[in-house]
């Protein structure tokens, strides 16, 4: 609610430090006299004396007391590896950023990460290990260095556990998750994605999924996959189809997020209208060249409990509704900060005629 | 039969046996005591009939009222800051007789010994945890720049402020919107000037204040911890008079007078003037400003009844010229009408129609938080004086806030809560004193509107009761049980060190109300005509407190649940005026806890250790010099211990995680485990009142804050590193002049 600017300008404007002759001794002095003077009983004016001279002694007192008493926000540094791996069902090679905390004082715009350090996966198919690795940085805006980074090749299996280990010279780090099993996706309508220019105005596409016990959180998402050839390349590319487009604009597109599974099954909803939309959107996007329309493809997305707590946290609690302010913190790692999380992916395949309406030779 | 149905059934046969018991015929001996010079009405004056133990305390409006035998009495009447009015009386037998007692005021008469009247009110008061401040206390106490009502409460036992630059303050462990604020009984609900430098009110507007800092009576509820009712001044009745002030932050315009036979208007009208005086002093922009105007018209029938019409408005702006910074304004506009008077000859009624409302912007480049109170209402209480000096209260009010709050959340959206809670409650209440100086208060509230509004609740019949007993005939003990609960609360986030404005929403429905079980227990001893002590332990168990959902992680939880938590302490107060000295000092050790599930915290505001010494020296008529010391342990605060990259993972479901740079965290540790330094300042003021070509009067008051220049910590900026402390070495100085 308040960012302390105008108690800091307050503050500093209320601070007349350089007004201190104002209790000088001559002024007091001064004050003195000219009360006795006026006065005409004489135990006041003893009174007022003792008083004056208590008050001096005591703001003397107080003054050589009341040096500044040196004040310091920060706790003992705990110098903590900060974990985040989100273990992906549908790739073969998992990643793992491990960095450690660093204190307040320390530059910002420095990353500092741990390598060297042994981190290993327990799978179902035994102990996997992660190897340092390096990637080039594609967001460079504050950090300007390569991303270290730790790698391993293997592919989660839905509904299985996998246990993370970290030894550095931080100490031990250790997570635990459980990836959700398979979720069985169904569609209805896939006729107007195959045919958008024949379905009556008002069209829907219907997908539901059956989602895993150990999912806490889902989304469904709607991809199009198309390529571009030009020049005699192909090249292909993914665009996602929103649930929601306001005015025909696409750029009030509202894509689906993930949400809390409520019960055993999840559904989503994709008017006909706005995947036509993205259709054309796609054509405006690449106005040169040959473009054909593959797929499209239904994901079912699950996370298990701690990605999602993590995500949704984080992510203002996901809340539309919401009136909070405050950025609580949600860590999975013991020894640690950060996230060991993961999801499942389950995906339907919708196949493009060649001869869609939406291709350009 | 139910709990509920068991406590209805045994109060109401409390009050049957105590009706029941009136005994044999005395005559009635009433009347209001007035100021001699204004013919303003004197508020709970007291009044006794020396060498006999009957007497009592006027009300709020003056009215006093005792059954007496017939006989011949030495009447006595004592009010703080007026001299002791004795008469003799006789008073024959089953009659009533009047006895309009006028008072004069002390600074006409100073050779005149005075009983200390105010240490009489608040020792031989019935009620524990009442503390009484005149007009003449609260403009004493050095202020920033100018007195304030609200932050001379800090001289009290149990109430703590968390910063120099703010009036909000915390009693016995409550959150800052505890506080029911009262003026003339209406409620205010935002009662902050600019960053709570000052309240609304001007001491110049004030006749009393009366505060309430737990177990209150049956006739307040709707807030937790504390009752603060200030009432406001009526006109002068003898002649015009205006007065005008000035000082580094303000300018103020005060004018009375008659306007018929016994009515009167009163008018105040303040305004900042910080851009033309400090600002260019300092050649910094101080982007405050502020206005309140006060307006109050006062009619007065021969029978007594008394109409008093006010109105306040206030407006304020905080407009920082820099960019990314919020410009903030609020205001509030008050109007209400109260009529007094006997109803009969043992009944005298109050009654009240108000309207009050608050609102507030908060303007920022997108689009603007808003929020806004708006409440009209009736209040109506009755005193019943029974012939064997018994008191029977009973007393409705019902009003039905518009509570609105549109604001832009942290994912962009808008939101808006709206909500009509309505407020309504009526208590009954029994006062009596037996043998022994035995006195018990009892009565019942009923929240009537929460009950329309959540469903029948135990905590919606709330009892209070107190007992207070003369141990010698200068030591009282009482004893206090209340029971309290609140709907209405502001939306602070509690980590925040100041807030601008505080913007006010309903308890959510899913929700109990916020509840409050109050006990206290105490010991008051008169030592001697110009000095008194009186301790008190209290306790104040929070049952159901709103507080953020811990454990939160999406929309399908709620933002706020149902916490508990619990304040108790020990607090001393020693009060002294051998004159020409007037000392007072108040010692408070208390704990606060709050239970969030489970994590157990100390709130903010909470100070273990906190003493308040004020003493004034009146060094001759018209010249005084006040010093105040306090100390404060330090408040509690979370420490950091790290920071970190944390990922937002907002293209990451599904998708590279990875290459996120993510935004920079802190690692905090324990919530409030840590404590910040010790605050403790001396500030020292001298009023001087003289007189300017016969006719004119004038004031001078100067004001030196912090004068040893002792660095109190406010709070420590983490993103900029640097720690900002309250206020330093400030001199001040004020210039009244009036006729």
């Amino acid at each position: 609610m308040f960012d302390g600017m105008s108690a800091v300008t307050l503050i500093h404007i209320l601070d007349f430090r350089g007004w201190g002759w104002y209790l000088s001794p001559e002024n007091l002095q001064g004050s003195r006299t000219t009360w006795f003077e006026e006065s005409h009983d004489l135990f006041p004016c003893r009174l007022m004396n003792r008083w004056i001279h208590g008050l001096v002694l005591l703001i003397l007192t107080l003054s050589l007391v009341s040096c500044n008493q040196p004040f310091d926000p920060h706790g003992p540094f705990e110098n903590l590896p900060v974990v985040f791996c989100i273990l992906d069902g549908s790739q073969d090679v998992q990643f793992l950023r491990l960095y450690t905390t660093f204190p307040e004082s320390r530059e910002t715009n420095v990353e500092y990460p741990i390598t060297g350090a042994n981190v290993e996966v327990t799978t179902p198919a035994g102990v996997m290990m992660f190897r340092d690795t390096t990637l080039p940085r594609v967001d460079t805006s504050v950090f300007k260095s390569p991303l270290q980074m730790y790698a391993s090749p293997f592919q989660p299996l839905s509904g299985q556990s996998y246990a993370l280990r970290i030894l550095s010279p931080l100490g031990e780090a250790a997570s635990e998750i459980t990836l959700p099993a398979n979720a069985n996706l169904t569609i209805q309508g896939s006729f107007f994605l195959q045919n958008p220019h024949q379905s009556p105005e008002d069209s829907k596409v219907f997908v539901l999924t059956t989602l895993s016990e150990g999912a806490k959180g889902y989304v469904i998402r709607l991809f199009v996959h198309f390529d571009i050839i030009s020049g005699g390349s192909r090249v292909s590319h993914s665009t996602e189809v929103p649930i929601l487009i306001k005015n025909k604009d696409f750029s009030t597109a509202v894509f689906p997020t993930l949400r809390r599974k409520t019960v055993a099954n999840g559904f989503e909803v994709y008017p006909v209208e706005f995947y036509a939309l993205t259709l054309s959107e796609i054509q405006k996007r690449h106005p040169t060249g040959q473009i054909v329309f593959r797929k499209a493809a239904l994901i079912t997305l699950q996370a298990e409990e701690n990605l999602y707590n993590y995500f949704s946290i984080v992510n203002a609690f996901n809340d539309r509704y919401s009136i909070r302010v405050d950025e609580p913190e949600f860590t999975n790692i013991i020894g640690g900060r950060g996230l060991f999380g993961g999801f499942s992916i389950d995906s339907l395949i919708v196949d493009l005629p060649p001869n869609f309406p939406y291709n350009r030779p | 039969m139910r709990s509920a149905d068991r406590i209805l059934v045994g109060w109401t046969a409390l009050f049957l046996g105590a009706w029941t018991t009136a005994s044999a015929q005395n005559a009635v001996l009433k009347g209001y005591v007035r100021d001699q010079l204004t013919g303003e009405r004197i508020p709970y004056a007291n009044v006794i009939l020396a060498g006999t133990p009957l007497g009592t305390a006027a009300n709020d409006v003056g009215f006093f009222l005792i059954d007496v035998p017939p006989g011949r009495y030495s009447l006595r009447v004592s009010a703080v800051g007026y001299s002791v009015k004795d008469s003799t009386i006789h008073i024959d037998a089953v009659r009533a007789f009047e006895a309009n007692i006028a008072l004069t005021p002390t600074a006409i008469e100073t050779d005149e010994v005075v009983v200390d009247a105010h240490l009489r009110t608040e020792t031989t008061a019935d009620q524990p945890s009442v503390h009484f401040l005149e007009r003449s206390e609260l403009t004493t106490v050095p202020a920033t720049s100018q007195p304030d009502v609200l932050q001379s409460l800090g001289i009290l036992p149990g109430v703590v402020s968390t910063s120099d630059v703010s009036s909000k303050f915390h009693v016995r462990g409550g959150s800052g919107d505890q506080n029911l604020v009262l003026l003339d009984g209406i409620k205010i609900f935002n009662p902050f000037h600019a960053l709570g430098l000052y309240s609304v009110f001007d001491p110049d507007i004030v006749r009393h204040v009366r505060v309430h800092t737990g177990s209150f009576g049956v006739e307040y509820g709707g807030r937790l911890s504390s009752v603060i009712t200030i009432q406001s001044r009526t006109g002068r009745e003898d002649r015009f008079s205006a007065q005008a002030n000035v000082n580094f932050l303000s300018t103020k315009l005060q004018m009375e007078g008659p306007v018929a036979n016994h009515s009167s208007f009163f008018l105040s009208a303040r305004r900042s003037v910080f851009s033309r005086t400090i600002s260019r002093l300092t050649h910094t922009n101080l982007p405050l400003q502020f206005y309140d105007v006060f307006a109050k018209a006062t009619f007065e029938s021969e029978s007594g009844v008394k109409i008093d019409i006010l109105g306040l408005l206030t407006d304020d702006r905080l407009a920082p010229g820099e960019e990314d910074y919020p410009h903030f304004a609020w205001s509030n506009q008050v109007a209400g009408l109260t009529v007094s008077g006997l109803l009969s000859d043992r009944l005298f009624t109050q009654a009240s129609v108000f309207t009050n409302g608050f609102t507030h912007t908060q303007t920022t480049s997108s689009a603007p938080t808003t929020s806004s109170v708006a409440e009209s209402g009736v209040r109506a209480q009755a005193t019943y004086y029974a012939q064997d000096r018994s008191l029977y209260y009973f007393g409705f009010e019902f009003t039905f806030p518009v509570i609105e709050y549109i604001v832009t959340n942290n994912l962009g959206e808008r939101v808006r809560l709206y909500s009509i809670p309505p407020e309504a409650s009526i208590w009954a209440g029994y006062e009596d004193t037996f043998k022994g100086g035995l006195t018990l208060s009892a009565g019942l509230r009923g929240e009537v509107g929460s009950m329309f509004r959540r469903g029948f609740r135990t905590e919606y019949l709330q009892p209070r009761i107190t007992v207070a007993k003369s141990l010698t005939a200068t030591v009282r003990a009482k004893i206090s049980y209340g029971r309290i609960t609140q709907n209405l609360a502001t939306l602070t986030n509690e980590d925040d060190v100041i807030s601008i404005v505080d913007p006010w929403i309903e308890v959510p429905q899913y929700l109990r109300s916020q509840i409050a079980d109050h006990w206290v227990a105490g010991v008051d001893w008169q030592a001697g005509l110009t000095t008194a002590i009186g301790i008190e332990v209290y306790a104040k168990r929070f049952s159901s407190l709103l507080v953020y959902n811990r454990r939160k992680v999406d929309e399908l939880d709620p933002d706020y649940i149902s916490g508990k938590g619990i304040a108790y302490g020990v607090e001393c107060l020693l009060r002294t005026n051998p004159r020409p000295f007037d000392f007072s000092c108040a010692y408070s050790l208390s704990w606060v806890e709050v239970n969030n599930l489970g994590l157990t915290y100390p709130p903010r505001y909470d100070r273990r250790h906190s003493i308040n010494v004020v003493g004034t020296w009146t060094v001759s008529q018209g010249l005084s010099v006040t010093a105040r010391w306090q100390f404060g342990s330090g408040f509690p605060y979370t420490q950091t211990n790290g920071s970190y990259y944390r990922l937002t993972l907002k293209d990451a479901i599904p998708g590279p995680f990875y290459h996120e740079t993510g935004e920079l965290f802190s690692v905090y540790g324990k919530k409030n485990a840590a404590r910040l330094p010790s605050y403790h300042r001396l500030d020292a003021g001298v009023s001087y009142e003289f007189s300017v070509f016969g006719s004119f009067e004038g004031a001078l008051n100067i004001t030196l804050l912090n004068m040893y220049d002792n660095k109190n910590i406010l709070y420590f900026d983490r993103k900029r590193g640097s720690r900002v402390d309250n206020i330093g070495f400030f001199p001040s100085a004020s210039l009244t002049l009036g006729f």
